[in-house]
């Protein structure tokens, strides 16, 4: 039976959960931030702002609409990875322009109005206990990664214990019919591949989770203390969340770990649908983070509206938003900080730290693939 | 506690979150014993140099605010460990010149008085000695 159709179904799937995660974030930031911009509390109720939404989602519906309906059926016609790599790329590239219309436009209609913004106070809000706080904590519990250490030390158990049962060539691969195609000859280091990969993907995950810990705290003025909370309801969902999503991504390759050691039979359309599956669940379970919890807490139900008009106004700092999109001030020691159009945090550009993460990441992702060949072929 | 430090001020950073810190303690909203966060995420967190929150905390060590604690970081002191006899000479001098300023600007000694009354209230309301 040939489940590459099935497989080609879930990546269009895939592709349309992008489509509605970008027509939803409009929706999904902070109150103050608006298209990339930072508004002062005096023009957040003005009508004009609705009208600056609605053209967004016009311009989405009918540009971004139609792209993803050609390219999910070029994709049908025609699947290929180079189709969905380039198409993939287009589809970012064409959002990000779009985006970048109303922010141009959002940004006009703020320089018109900005005279009321001048010789007001800009001030910056911090909470001296927002960490410290024992009882109302910003993230769940450390420990709660020994459930992934758990996994990890289960999986060794069980190579040891399959080790002997094993035959000389081991099948490690199989292609969309179902068949095997691929194979390695049994070695201790077959044993150690999962585990090793589990053990990366875990530490990745700490450390994202550390991120959103240490992240830029942004308190709004209108209302601190409601503000504050929101913030630390958005933290902490965001951090179980990926104590979660790291324990779903080490089941999976648990299970797939006990196909290979021929603990438990090999079922085809499993062993096939796991990881597109998985892929998916990701992607959908971010969608649901992202409405449920809103950028900043901003989604919250806090039963608190009243704010107060005549504090001072948070501080200005377009000037270190590039395009509203990018993070970029050298002088703020900050590394993450959340994102003003989009989902969760990213990285201060004007931090030389942000680009030796990126390297090493790349580089801890060549070491890994070069221990998984060391592992399975000497 | 919250602080709200401004770019713009004449005052610098550093000088604004000892003020603030103080003022916090004056009103009661930060304990004996509360951790202040650490140098490098408040520094973060304002979006300012490291150098700057240490200079500030070190002001407030020298002054008897607080304690530097090896494992827990910045800590605040004990009211009693405030207490401090000389500063009343210290408060003659930064004082003066504004009691100069308020005879100037036309302000009786009752009013003067009334003014610092009031204030003083404000914090000894938060914090029983």
């Amino acid at each position: 039976m040939n489940y590459e159709m099935i497989i080609w179904a879930i990546v269009i799937v895939f592709i349309l959960i992008l489509f509605i995660i970008k027509l939803v974030t409009p929706q999904i930031v902070r109150r103050e931030i608006f298209f990339g911009v930072r508004l002062p509390e005096n023009l957040l109720g003005d009508l004009r702002l609705d009208d600056f939404k609605k053209a967004y989602i016009r311009n989405y519906l009918s540009f971004c609409g139609l792209y993803t309906i050609l390219f999910c059926v070029t994709l049908a016609k025609f699947p290929s990875n180079a189709i969905l790599l380039g198409g993939l790329i287009v589809f970012l590239l064409l959002s990000t322009w779009l985006y970048y219309l109303s922010h141009q436009r959002v940004r006009a209609f703020k320089k018109a109005n900005e005279a009321h913004m001048l010789n007001r106070k800009q001030v910056v809000m911090v909470d001296t206990s927002f960490r410290s706080d024992k009882s109302n904590r910003p993230l769940p519990a450390k420990a709660w990664f020994i459930i992934s250490l758990f996994i990890i030390g289960f999986n060794l158990l069980a190579g040891y214990l399959a080790y002997d049962e094993l035959p000389i060539v081991v099948p490690t691969h199989w292609n969309a019919q179902g068949e095997i195609d691929g194979g390695v000859f049994k070695t201790w280091g077959l044993v150690f591949l999962f585990p090793l990969l589990q053990i990366f993907i875990t530490g990745f995950m700490f450390l994202l989770y550390q991120a959103v810990g240490w992240s830029k705290l942004q308190i709004s003025t209108l209302n601190p203390a409601d503000s504050r909370e929101r913030n630390r309801i958005f933290r902490f969902r965001w951090g179980a969340n990926i104590i979660f999503l790291n324990i779903l991504i080490l089941l999976v390759i648990s299970l797939l770990n006990l196909f290979v050691l021929q603990i438990i039979p090999v079922n085809v359309p499993v062993l096939l649908f796991v990881q597109p599956l998985l892929i998916i669940l990701v992607l959908l379970d971010i969608l649901f983070m992202a409405v449920w919890t809103g950028q900043g807490g901003s989604r919250l139900n806090t039963g608190s509206v009243n704010y107060c008009q005549d504090s001072d106004m948070a501080l200005d700092d377009d000037k270190d938003w590039i395009g509203g999109l990018l993070y970029f001030n050298p002088r703020d020691p900050a590394l993450f900080v959340e994102k003003r159009f989009g989902i969760a945090w990213g990285l201060n550009y004007g931090n030389i730290k942000a680009y030796m993460l990126i390297a090493s990441l790349t580089a801890a992702f060549f070491l890994l693939d070069s221990i998984i060949e060391l592992l399975l072929f000497y | 506690m919250f602080l709200a430090i401004d770019f713009q001020s004449d005052i610098p950073i550093y000088i604004q979150l000892k003020q603030q810190i103080i003022a916090g303690i004056a009103r009661g909203e930060l304990k004996e014993g509360e951790e202040l966060p650490s140098v490098r995420q408040l520094a973060q967190d304002i979006g300012i140099n490291l150098h700057t929150v240490n200079k500030a905390y070190n002001l407030l060590k020298d002054d008897g605010f607080i304690l530097m604690d090896r494992r827990k970081g910045a800590l605040i002191d004990s009211l009693e460990n405030m207490a401090d006899e000389d500063f009343k000479f210290r408060l003659r001098e930064e004082i003066n010149p504004l009691i100069a300023q308020a005879f100037c600007k036309g302000m009786t000694e009752e009013e003067l008085l009334l003014e610092i009354g009031e204030i003083y209230r404000s914090y000894s309301q938060g914090v029983k000695r």
